[in-house]
């Protein structure tokens, strides 16, 4: 980063292992004994800390650790249902903030402190022109008038980059992208020149490529400001980019806190050291697998594994274990015709889509999803396919298990034609194919049964009820669930757990292949790497071909033999995942890998800040 | 947004030519003809095909369709074969009695229903909130009928402020106009606000969870203005839904509710001409209350494109 920078910034940055004291003569937001809790439970433990005028502070946790709850309480904005205690002061501000009137707090929201949401595509009221969204907030603490309020709007969506500002600020919620949306909450954000912007999971639901730029944008803004930024994330990779102090929260309690230097060469508690080994994708411990907060113990400090990660040890140990688990499936399931024709052939695959018809005597409008793909997947293989919302990567599953039908082309899954395969020959084609869908919360039946959800998909193929009990059994047990889960409701369960579930029941009519669908996505990273050993064994266990769809380019890395890049309907580029990641050949797949954040990039400037050194 | 709006009018016209269709048929699958039906069993033959030769009952039935749709279209709804009088100054008269009373009664419905479903919403979870609920309940228990007795026996028969039956036309003075006027509309009212005013809790309480509530917050609004700026209109849009649906049912309300307070409306002209045995009458009337149901429902899919943003772009 090349800009200039305020002498403030410089101070709070180069303050050194004691971070708090660096802020001594009043800080910008003191929080004391904030304690939450719900009718008789605690959600957040008293919790203490402070952020500086300028300064960029992390907070990391999983869900439920109450990273989020904390910064409700800062902005007011805690469920009624919650009690908060302690206090919160803003600087040159009247006191302690959970103890000021609604109409009061609003005086201070999106004018001294603002705040931007993870989820872009509701946090825009949907009836109202952006541009007045963004002029609103203006207009509610008169900062400027009607005209000038407008005026601002343009030149605020102009400020965060958004391409034709003028028209976008015409334009409603649902005709911009996610991205778009996210670039709009922060000019909103910006308004006012806010003290402190607090950022909650700005980035979790945008690409990775919209994610640098929302990143890179934030960071500029709050630097050219002098603004305090409280920035909210599961990702330890995002944070470390962005900021200079990370406070860690794990079940209601904040657990440590110190530079992100520290942080990330030297944790002190179990659990961010747990989380450090887990968020590393490039490190694995001897059998091949990631670490998790049970195994963090062997994993050696983030500096010296991510120092020379290209070398790291781990790595080809993974990479090595994947080859044998390939040769055993090739010899294990040869039964279609001709054994060294690959298990999932694709040609010259295309998928168009009609819109709605605009009018009642117009042509209907042609959408193409997928323009004409090719690929062959041998038996025993894991593939990955990795690309953006809109890549046409979702389209490319659906067909290939039978879902959605071709508009052309051909899909072969073994000896069956899927395009033209009838209900019959699908079913047929379903015992060899199975998928884990990305939403653990949305894809299970609630008022299913957890063992009737898991055999379901042995009822169609005839299975009797005493065999079905038994391999239930046996796939709960494989996927690392207690029998007595059988018995229980899916809401019972966590997100990781009911991915578990996904799994078993993907696994329970015995495919030769498993489709997963960004299975790990929406988890926890300590439970995503739990998640993925578990592939990673049953892959090798059941010697199954896994298809495996992400936009995570670390995932894939990590657990596929191969990759395909999809980009717009099209594979831009294709071949062994190792290869494909530290030499790709096409542009758009050297922008995903440089976009997607890394330890070990942040390992590689360990010791140093990347925003103070050139 | 103009193409969106020349579909729906489209769609209107098409739909109200295929009801046309089925208006006519059903009147001529009852038993006998028109004419039969209008003179009654004890009428000759010759008698009978006087009429028929008279009003062109003899001509078939394709011509008979054309003939009466043709007129319709251009608002003549031909001649009673037992009144023989024109048709159209009794729909005419009649429809605005009507319609007066069931606009009056949907405004009269959401100016109860809105405030007070919204406030059901904002204290769900209080004593106030579980009580409108309650009453709103009950509300949706009584039929309109009875609601008309009831206030009829209060406010009129025991207070003796509102006169108990009867219509004077606006231009014979306001002061009776509304008068008259008050009784019929709450009895119509009060059941749509209590069915309105549980739609209209379900959605504020629906937008209260919505992000871009709390977005609107943290731009600096308190929670009561946020939901008054960026929630109310948000919630109308399944509220319009449902209102619009109940016009239709306020319609047949009316229709009934008219016999009760004795008002010349078309609920009351039906009913004359269904025991007149005038068949040609309640075709026209029958045409009348179909083609404004339709476009009740024309208007209220105009009203979300003027609401909703997302609705003028998929169109």
């Amino acid at each position: 980063m090349s800009t200039p920078h305020t002498p403030a910034a410089r101070d709070t940055a180069n303050g050194g292992p004691a971070t708090t004291d660096s802020t001594a003569d009043a800080p910008l937001v003191a929080v004391e004994d904030l304690t939450i809790s719900a009718g008789g439970r605690t959600l957040l433990h008293p919790t203490s800390f402070a952020i500086g005028a300028g300064e960029r502070v992390g907070l990391i946790g999983e869900s439920g650790s109450g990273k989020s709850l904390t910064s409700q309480a800062i902005m007011g904005l805690l469920p009624q249902e919650l009690t908060a205690r302690g206090s919160i002061a803003l600087a040159g501000g009247s006191g302690n903030l959970l103890q000021q009137s609604e109409s009061q707090l609003a005086r201070l929201r999106g004018r001294e402190m603002s705040m931007v949401f993870q989820e872009p595509m509701s946090a825009l009221n949907p009836l109202m022109r952006v541009g007045d969204q963004v002029a609103e907030v203006m207009r509610i603490h008169r900062t400027a008038g009607a005209a000038r309020a407008r005026e601002r709007a343009v030149e605020l969506l102009d400020s965060v980059r958004l391409p034709d500002p003028a028209a976008a600020a015409r334009a409603f919620p649902h005709q911009l992208s996610g991205g778009q949306r996210q670039r709009v909450m922060l000019a909103m954000a910006l308004a006012n020149s806010p003290r402190l912007l607090i950022c909650d999971e700005p980035t979790t639901a945008l690409d990775v490529t919209v994610q640098a730029q929302v990143l890179e944008l934030i960071g500029e803004a709050v630097e050219r400001e002098n603004t305090g930024l409280l920035f909210i994330t599961h990702d330890l990779a995002v944070v470390a980019g962005v900021c200079e102090r990370v406070m860690v929260m794990y079940r209601g309690e904040l657990v440590e806190s110190g530079t992100s230097e520290q942080i990330f060469t030297d944790p002190q508690h179990e659990y961010t050291r747990g989380l450090l080994a887990a968020s590393d994708l490039t490190a694995t411990d001897a059998r091949g697998r990631l670490f998790t907060i049970a195994t963090a113990a062997q994993y050696h400090s983030g500096a010296e594994a991510g120092s020379d990660t290209d070398s790291d040890p781990g790595r080809t140990t993974g990479a090595a274990t994947s080859t044998p688990a390939g040769e055993a499936t090739r010899g294990g399931v040869g039964t279609s015709a001709d054994p060294d024709a690959p298990l999932i052939e694709v040609t010259d695959l295309v998928k168009t889509y009609r819109r709605t018809k605009s009018s009642l005597f117009g042509r209907a409008d042609e959408v193409p999803a997928l323009g004409g793909i090719s690929l062959s997947i041998p038996a025993g293989r894991r593939f990955g396919i990795v690309g953006e919302s809109g890549s046409g990567k979702s389209t490319l599953l659906k067909i290939l298990s039978g879902l959605d039908t071709p508009t052309s082309g051909r899909v072969r899954v073994g000896d069956v034609e899927v395009g033209s395969a009838g209900e019959a020959e699908l079913r047929r084609m379903r015992e060899d194919l199975q998928i884990v869908f990305q939403d653990p919360f949305a894809s299970l039946d609630p008022r299913m049964r957890v063992a009737d959800i898991i055999a379901e998909p042995l009822v169609p193929m005839g299975v009797a009820a005493g065999e079905r009990r038994s391999r239930v059994a046996d796939v709960l047990q494989a996927v690392g669930l207690d029998a007595d889960s059988a018995q229980r409701y899916p809401h019972q369960f966590s997100g990781g757990q009911r991915q578990r579930i996904s799994i078993a029941r993907a696994l329970v009519c015995r495919p030769r292949i498993l489709v997963a669908d960004e299975p790990v996505s929406a988890l926890d990273v300590s439970v995503r790497a739990q998640v993925l050993n578990l592939l990673t064994d049953l892959v090798e266990e059941y010697a199954l071909t896994l298809v495996f769809v992400s936009h995570d380019l670390g995932v894939v890395r990590h657990l596929c033999s191969d990759v395909a890049v999809m980009r717009g309907g099209e594979i831009v580029e294709s071949g062994p995942v190792e290869e494909i990641y530290t030499d790709p050949q096409h542009p758009y797949t050297a922008d995903l890998v440089a976009a997607t954040p890394t330890l070990a990039a942040v390992f590689a400037d360990a010791g140093s800040d990347p925003r103070e050194r050139p | 947004m103009l193409r969106y709006v020349l579909v729906r009018v489209l769609q209107f016209l098409l739909t109200a030519w295929i009801a046309s269709i089925i208006v006519f048929a059903l009147m001529q699958v009852l038993p006998g003809n028109a004419a039969q039906v209008a003179l009654g069993t004890n009428a000759t033959p010759e008698a009978v095909a006087r009429l028929e030769a008279e009003y062109g009952l003899d001509r078939p039935l394709v011509v008979q369709y054309l003939d009466w749709i043709g007129g319709v279209v251009i608002g003549d709804f031909g001649r009673s074969y037992v009144t023989e009088a024109d048709i159209t100054p009794v729909i005419s008269d009649s429809i605005q009695v009507t319609l007066i009373v069931v606009i009056a009664s949907m405004a009269l419905a959401l100016l109860i229903a809105v405030p007070l479903g919204t406030a059901a919403a904002v204290f769900h979870n209080r004593a106030a909130g579980v009580a409108i609920s309650g009453a709103s309940q009950v509300g949706i228990a009584i039929p309109n009928f009875l609601a008309a007795i009831i206030l009829v026996m209060i406010f009129s028969l025991g207070l003796g402020w509102f006169p108990s039956s009867g219509w004077r036309a606006p231009i014979e003075g306001i002061g009776e106009f509304l008068e008259r006027l008050v009784l019929p509309v709450t009895a119509l009212a009060l059941v749509q606000a209590a069915i309105l005013t549980r739609y209209v809790r379900s959605a504020v309480l629906e937008v209260m969870r919505e992000d871009f509530l709390r977005t609107a917050r943290a731009k600096g609004l308190t929670a009561g203005r946020a939901l008054v700026k960026h929630g109310l209109r948000n919630a109308a849009i399944p509220v319009v839904t449902v209102a619009g649906v109940q016009l239709a049912t306020l319609l047949i309300g009316a229709v009934v509710i008219e016999q009760v307070f004795v008002l010349p409306g078309m609920g009351s002209e039906l009913v004359r001409a269904v025991s007149n045995r005038d068949l040609l009458t309640v075709q026209g009337i029958v045409m009348v209350l179909v083609v404004l149901v339709l476009l009740l429902n024309l208007i209220v899919d105009l009203l979300y494109s003027v609401l909703d943003p997302r609705v003028r772009r998929a169109a």
